[in-house]
Parts: structure tokens; sequence; C-alpha cells
């Protein structure tokens, strides 16, 4: 792929205590993808979405985004720098109602200077906007926390998309989905694509990501073991001895 | 009951009602949980007592020195809360009660156990405020605590007020500084108790420390939580039910921690979204009566 790299990590490394959860993992991810990173369960891929986004820093080695060394900075600075991301446990505000969530994600270009103190009013059109989008329009009014587990994870994507991000890192989106809800779910994360999103796609199981990304990592133990098309990593070796040697294969 | 005496409790009950609206924003939005708002009210009355009794400035002169003086101290008593967690803040938030309690006790610039005395009543227009006035005065200032509070409720500040209370690690993704909205939240609830204070100080004449124990704060807090965390109109009406009803049933009033601290424990448990909250029973009732009435009579609403 000939298109500019978009985030680059080199080394990147974080140990808790004695375990080492990501090791020396060098990423690169090229604008307008969407790259898949599987692995078994522990295998570190949460882990690295934290490192990326700023949750934690890492013990070695450094994060790239657009150029720019981006390890270090608090998470809501790399949300200005274009990064945003979804948790694989959906945290709703569950207070605030749908389109309020939404809300919040938009207003981050106004929690600077006074902008906190205008009202928000003016801005819900494009939130409604947005949950057109992921077809929860209907819902806007409802409580958050109300919502079921498949509409809970369109909210984070809607959120996510809301901080019109450059680069948007999805943990496993699909999780708790019935087949029917991953369809929806696919051609999602493909509009998100024609918005101009790069997205990083974290998945346990193999299927859905076969299904939609260009490229694939895969990390086992927190190392990368494999990189490439959804054909070549499927069949290497390494990736097939990690799927069958844990105790999810069910990819 | 004469005039006067209504329109005494009518100007408590005002003071009370901007307080409550203070503390809506600390812990009704920032959910910060804090059982120390006597603190910041105390702190707002002593810093108008001292204005008016040492420095000799008018009410109006003193007023916006107060508010800052608040302001930057309720900023400063804030900070833990970027440190600790919800409930180890509601401990310090006790603490801060027995802090402040003792300077203005122990230190002799703030008039010891005797409390600062004679502080002058407002003039308006070179008169002195009667009862009728002072009540005025006060009515005025809830309303525009009304007022301001409504604005706010309205700005992407309290959205992330909310976010940020609710769930830290979630609001981050969404840009938001989390210190920053909460020191915001204290500085904002404190700017509101120390025009509070001040009511108090030139009502009153007098300041003491045990005005601004942590009694007062469990009032303050019974209050809010009673009428609705979180909305304006539950601060208003927990504020007045709670002024207004013991002042009626004379009976009770000596019984007022009492009633605050059942209240307070009584609504956790069952009504934790308080009488006017979102989603509480009357809240609910009255849209759907609002509905009914707009809608007619056994014809459903979409939804
Ligand atoms: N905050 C933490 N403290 C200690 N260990 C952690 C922490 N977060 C993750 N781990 C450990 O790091 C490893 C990788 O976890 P994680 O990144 O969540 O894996 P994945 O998302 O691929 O399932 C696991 O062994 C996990 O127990
Ligand atoms: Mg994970």
């Amino acid at each position: 792929m000939g298109s500019e790299e978009l985030l680059v990590t080199e080394g990147l490394t974080k140990d808790f205590g004695g375990l080492r959860a990501v090791d020396h993992v060098d990423l690169t991810v090229h604008r307008g993808e969407i790259h898949g990173i599987i692995g078994p369960n522990g295998a570190g891929k949460t882990t690295l979405f934290n490192l990326i986004t700023g949750y934690l820093r890492p013990t070695e080695g450094k994060v790239t985004f657009k150029g720019r060394r981006i390890d270090g900075l608090p998470p809501h600075r790399i949300v200005y720098l274009g990064i945003a991301r979804t948790f694989q446990i959906v945290r709703p505000f569950t207070e605030l109602s749908v389109l309020e969530n939404v809300l919040v994600a938009w207003g981050h270009r106004h929690y600077g200077g006074i902008g906190p103190f205008l009202p928000y009013a003016s801005e819900r059109r494009h939130a409604m906007e947005i949950l057109e989008e992921v077809g929860l329009a209907d819902r806007a009014h409802l409580p958050a926390g109300t919502l079921p587990i498949g509409y809970q994870r369109r909210l984070e994507i809607a959120r996510a998309m809301a901080l019109e991000p450059e680069l948007m890192l999805l943990d496993e989106p699909a999780a708790g989905l019935t087949e029917e809800e991953i369809v929806g779910l696919k051609g999602l994360v493909r509009g998100l694509v024609e918005r101009g999103i790069t997205v990083i796609l974290v998945e346990h199981r193999m299927t859905f990501v076969m299904d939609i990304c260009g490229v694939i990592t895969v990390l086992d133990h927190g190392r990368v073991i494999a990189e490439g098309t959804p054909e070549e990593v499927a069949h290497d070796p390494a990736v097939i001895e990690a799927y069958l040697g844990s105790a999810d294969a069910a990819g | 009951m004469t005039l006067g005496y209504l329109l005494t409790v009518g100007t408590f009950t005002g003071i009370f009602m901007i307080l409550t609206l203070s503390l809506n924003i600390l812990t009704g939005y920032a959910k910060q949980v804090s059982l120390g708002h006597a603190a910041f009210f105390g702190i707002g009355a002593y810093a108008a007592a001292i204005l008016a009794t040492k420095a000799g400035l008018s009410f109006w002169a003193a007023l916006p020195c107060v508010v800052v003086i608040t302001t930057v101290v309720g900023v400063f008593l804030g900070l833990p809360s970027l440190r600790v967690s919800h409930d180890f803040l509601v401990l310090s938030t006790i603490g801060l009660n027995f802090i402040v309690g003792a300077v203005f006790r122990y230190f002799p610039f703030f008039g010891g156990s005797m409390g600062i005395v004679n502080i002058p009543s407002p003039t308006f227009f070179g008169r002195p405020l009667g009862t009728v006035g002072y009540f005025g005065l006060t009515l005025v200032f809830v309303v525009l605590a009304v007022l301001t509070s409504l604005y706010f409720s309205r700005t992407w500040g309290r959205l992330a007020m909310e976010a940020a209370g609710e769930d830290e690690t979630a609001a981050k993704a969404m840009g938001i500084n989390v210190a920053k909205f909460k020191i915001y939240a204290f500085a904002i609830s404190s700017a509101y108790a120390g025009i509070a204070g001040a009511l108090w100080a030139h009502y009153v004449g007098s300041v003491f420390p045990e005005n601004f124990g942590f009694d007062r704060s469990i009032d303050i807090l019974a209050m809010l939580v009673l009428g609705g965390l979180g909305t304006i109109r539950g601060a208003i009406f927990g504020a007045f039910l709670l002024q207004v009803l013991p002042e009626a049933l004379r009976v009770i009033q000596d019984y007022r921690m009492l009633i605050s601290g059942a209240v307070l424990a009584i609504m956790m448990v069952f009504q934790p979204m308080g009488l006017l909250g979102k989603g509480s029973i009357l809240h609910v009732g009255f849209q759907r009566a609002w509905k009914a009435v707009r809608y007619g009579f056994g014809r459903a609403p979409g939804n």
C-alpha cells in the first residue's frame, strides 16, 4: 500500500509488574484502510489500544500519529489530534439521553476557552444526523442506560463519529451481537471508511475481521506473530498454532 | 404569624435555595458528593462579615470580592477531588466542615468563638433595607441563581460535567479534560455559595463558627436529594420543603438534624432521584398528566 502512514508504533512495550502485556510491537496503519488486530484473549489488544490512546504510558517504545509523537499525551489531547476509540465493555453515560451522549462527544471542540459556557442547542442537528446514520434516531431521547447491548455498541460508535476523528479504534465492536446485528455493524464500519476515517478493528474472532479488513496483524502474548492480507494470515502456521493452542479457537 | 415572620422565613428559604442550586452544580451535575457544603457557605459569610466590619466595604462593593474569595478558596478546597475517588471525596468533604470551622474558631482574625457581630444591613439608595427590602433583595438573587442555573444546564459545560462525573474514563475519550471540569464545578458552585453566605451574614448581622457546621452541610444535601439531584426544580422544591415545613410545624423544629438525616437516608434507599428528579414517581406522573392534557385523555401519544 503506497498511501500515507497515519499511525506508527515502534518497539511499543507495556509491562504490568512482571507481565509483559505488549512486547515490542511495530505497527504501521495506512490512511484509508481497515486494519484488523486479532489474537486470543489476553494477547494484549486492549492494552495496545490503551497505549495508543494515552490511557497507559508505554514502558518502552513510541507512538507516532501523522508524524507527531503522541505517547505521553493525556487521552483528551489525543482525541483533539484526531484519534477516537470505543471500549470493549461499553461505557455509555447512562443518565444522559442517547442524544446527549453524542452531544458530549460533539462538544469536544467547545471544551476549551469560553466554550463550556456556551449553549449546545444549535448543534443538536449534527448529533441527530449521526444518530440517524447509526440507526438510533428514534431512540434519541431515551436514557442511554436503558438501551439493549446491540444499540449501546452503536452508540459507542456514534460518539466516536461525533469526535470527527481521522483514526478510529474499535475494541471488539461485535462482542455480544447477534449474527444479524453483525451484518449491520459491517455496513457501519464500511461507512466510516467512506467518510474518510481510517479504522483499527480489534477482534478475537477471525470471521468478522476476515470479511472487512484489508490488513490484519496477529498478536499473541503481546507480540506480533503475523501480518498480511486475510488470506495470508489465515494460512500462516504461527497463527493457526496460536489459535489452536488457545481455548477459544472459535474463529 | 406576622408578615415580618413570613418574610424572615422567606429570606432564609431563599438563601437555602441558592445553596441547593450551588450544590446542584457540584453534586447534581459533576457528581462530586459534598458533605461539606456549609464550609463554602461559611467562607462566603465570613468573607462578607470581614469586608463589612474590618474593611468597611458596603454590601454592594463587597459582594464581587466575596464571590472572588469564595471561588478561589473553593477551587483550592476542590483540588483533593482530582486525586481521590468518589468515596474518599465524601470523607474529605466531611473533614472540610471541621477544618474550616476550626480556622474560624481558633484564629483571632475570624473572631474566634465570639464570631463577628454588628454586620450592617445593606443600604439601597442611601436607605437601609428593612425586612421587606431584604426579602426582595434575596428574591432577586434567587431569581438570578435560577436563571443562571437554567442557562448553565443548557451549555456544553453541564454536559461535560455530567459525563466526567459519571465515568471519567469514557469522558476522557470524548475529549474532556476531567480535572478541568471538576475544578469548574467547584468554582461555579463556590461562587453561588459565596452569595448565599453574604446574604446570610448581612441579614443575621453576625456570623459564628457553629452556623456553618457539619449539620448544616447535611441539611443542604438533604434538601437537594429530597427535591431531586441534578435538577433545578428539585433544588428549589427541596429547599422549600425542608425550610418551610419545619417552620410550619414548630414541634419538629428541634429535630432538624434528625429530619435531614432521615430524609437523606430514606430518599437514598427509596427514591434516589428525589421527589422531582428525572424518572421519579412524581416527575413521571406529571409528565403523563401533561401528555394527557396535551393530547387529550384516552388517546395515547406515539411512544
Ligand atoms: N491494568 C492492568 N494491570 C495488570 N495487568 C493487566 C492490565 N490490563 C491488562 N492486563 C493483562 O495484560 C494482558 C493483556 O490484556 P488485554 O490487553 O486486555 O488483552 P486482550 O484485549 O487482547 O484480550 C492480560 O494478561 C491481562 O491480564
Ligand atoms: Mg481486550
